[in-house]
């Protein structure tokens, strides 16, 4: 499984269904997704990957891609960490 | 100028709708069962009135996820009050006259209880970051605004078990001041959680098991073994507006909310009642005075019926209090001895009942009621339903710990 398919697993764990998790969906406008929604997104992406995600230090995440490339970065950190 | 009910919906432990819960009050039927939602094996009461509502196969999981039961109850009951009432916010009414009012006591407990098992066994980030939403009272009320849309007045009220009866004159004392044209009022509970459910039994307010008696016959209102409430979760929301309103746009008027008292009696220890009834009775005068009739014009009443000694004893003073010797002939009732008291959600409960009672001029009994208790001097209606020919009246008894008292009468 790739980094991406595991993204959507996890947040198909949350409430998501897999169809709407498209790389170009607007976090906010397309999938509703609101402030206190999104904690819940990144802490289930750390704790599922083993990674620390910096929400304000990422500058914010605007699209469904925007949290698969921030995963794709932290992991090989994270690994290395091990 | 005058304020009607024109929806009801409801989600309790009859099921779904009105129509279980009134065919389970005419018929006597027992919904209250054993608690299988949490072992509860080391509570005094092991008996509630469970709803079988599956959130899951109603509503959207990611709305499901960060909400809790009370919400789930809430704004299921309301679709359904809306959907009968006919009433589509933004069309038939604008979002800005629009208002909602909700009663309730305990919160979301079934989900901050997990939650704040996450935070002690393993710490701040394993707490949804939705508990502190979810949790509160009014989580119910924000949730039935954006589910619908609505802009006007809300509100929720947190009156012990007077907070439903609260909520609905909040509702109609909007639309009387012109603040809204259509309220969706009433109230809700979801106390079956551990801590929930400790609440309500070290607040002295619940039967305890005794004896042979069964789940379902632990909650004996105005009984002579009578010994506390048996709780239960639901939700039951009516859509109320001013009669011309609902004229105009051709409304099915389901009754009035013809008259309303409130008062305020609180006494020490602080779970007791005054013991005199004077208060009470009071709010009950007051409600009957408001809707232009006396005591002799009432076909029923429908009890708070808490079947705590003291509560049901002073119930009785208060009655008599208000319509004096009339008070001896006036049919009184207490249907949620069937189904559990909903807290929150107990007095919209009886006016929904109430009012489809008076259209069937049916009066439905107190289920567990076989021997009265002594010096309770009332008209109990036991065994089978009353026919109630020409019933046209109902008065419905609220009250709540801190000597919260809220009465209502209704027109059919």
């Amino acid at each position: 499984m790739n980094v991406r398919e595991e993204v959507v697993d996890v947040l198909r764990g949350i409430g998501f269904d897999a169809g709407e998790l498209e790389d170009g969906r607007h976090l906010s406008r397309d999938l509703d997704i609101d402030s206190t929604e999104l904690v819940e997104i990144v802490v289930a992406l750390e704790q599922h990957f083993g990674i620390d995600i910096d929400a304000e230090a990422e500058g914010g995440f605007t699209t469904f891609g925007d949290l698969v490339d921030c995963v794709t970065r932290l992991l090989p950190a994270a690994a290395g960490r091990g | 100028m005058s304020v009607v009910i024109t929806g009801i919906g409801a989600v309790t432990p009859a099921g779904t709708g009105l129509d279980p819960l009134w065919e389970g009050a005419r018929e006597g039927v027992a919904h209250v069962t054993a608690i299988d939602r949490f072992d509860a094996s080391a509570y005094a009461c092991p008996a509630a009135g469970q709803a079988g509502f599956d959130a899951d196969a109603e509503l959207p999981s990611r709305f499901v996820k960060r909400t809790d039961r009370f919400t789930h109850l809430a704004v299921h009951a309301v679709r359904q009050a809306l959907e009968e009432a006919g009433v589509a916010i933004g069309t038939d009414v604008t979002p800005e006259r629009t208002g909602v009012m909700v009663g309730n006591i305990l919160g979301g407990w079934e989900f901050a209880e997990r939650e704040l098992r996450n935070l002690w066994t393993d710490g701040p980030r394993a707490v949804s970051p939705y508990q502190a939403t979810a949790w509160f009272p009014a989580a119910p009320q924000g949730n039935i605004c954006i589910d619908q849309g609505v802009k006007g007045p809300a509100r929720t009220f947190v009156a012990d078990r007077a907070s439903g009866a609260y909520a609905l004159i909040g509702g109609a004392e909007a639309l009387l001041r012109d603040r809204a044209d259509v309220v969706i009022a009433g109230g809700v509970e979801a106390p079956l959680s551990p801590y929930g459910w400790l609440c309500l039994e070290t607040s002295g307010l619940g039967a305890k098991a005794r004896g042979t008696l069964t789940p379902d016959e632990l909650y004996r209102p105005f009984d002579a073994g009578h010994g506390g409430s048996v709780f239960g979760e639901g939700a039951v929301f009516l859509i109320l507006e001013r009669r011309e309103h609902a004229e105009r746009r051709g409304a099915t008027i389901l009754g009035e909310l013809a008259g309303w008292g409130v008062s305020t009696d609180g006494y020490m220890p602080y779970y007791t009642v005054e013991p005199t009834g004077q208060v009470l009775g009071r709010a009950m005068r007051t409600a009957v005075d408001r809707a232009g009739v006396s005591g002799e014009d009432l076909g029923a009443v429908f009890a708070h019926g808490s079947a705590i000694p003291f509560e049901d004893v002073t119930e009785g003073y208060a009655l008599h209090e208000a319509f004096g010797p009339t008070a001896a002939h006036v049919p009184v009732t207490v249907p949620k001895s069937g189904f559990g008291h909903l807290l929150g959600a107990a007095a919209p409960a009886d006016v929904a009942l109430a009012l489809r009672g008076m259209r069937e001029e049916t009066v439905p009994a107190t289920v567990n009621l076989g021997r009265p208790a002594p010096g309770i001097d009332l008209d109990l209606v036991r065994g089978e339903a009353r026919p109630a020919p020409g019933w046209e009246h109902t008065l419905v008894v609220s009250r709540g710990l801190g000597g919260v008292n809220a009465c209502l009468v209704l027109r059919r």
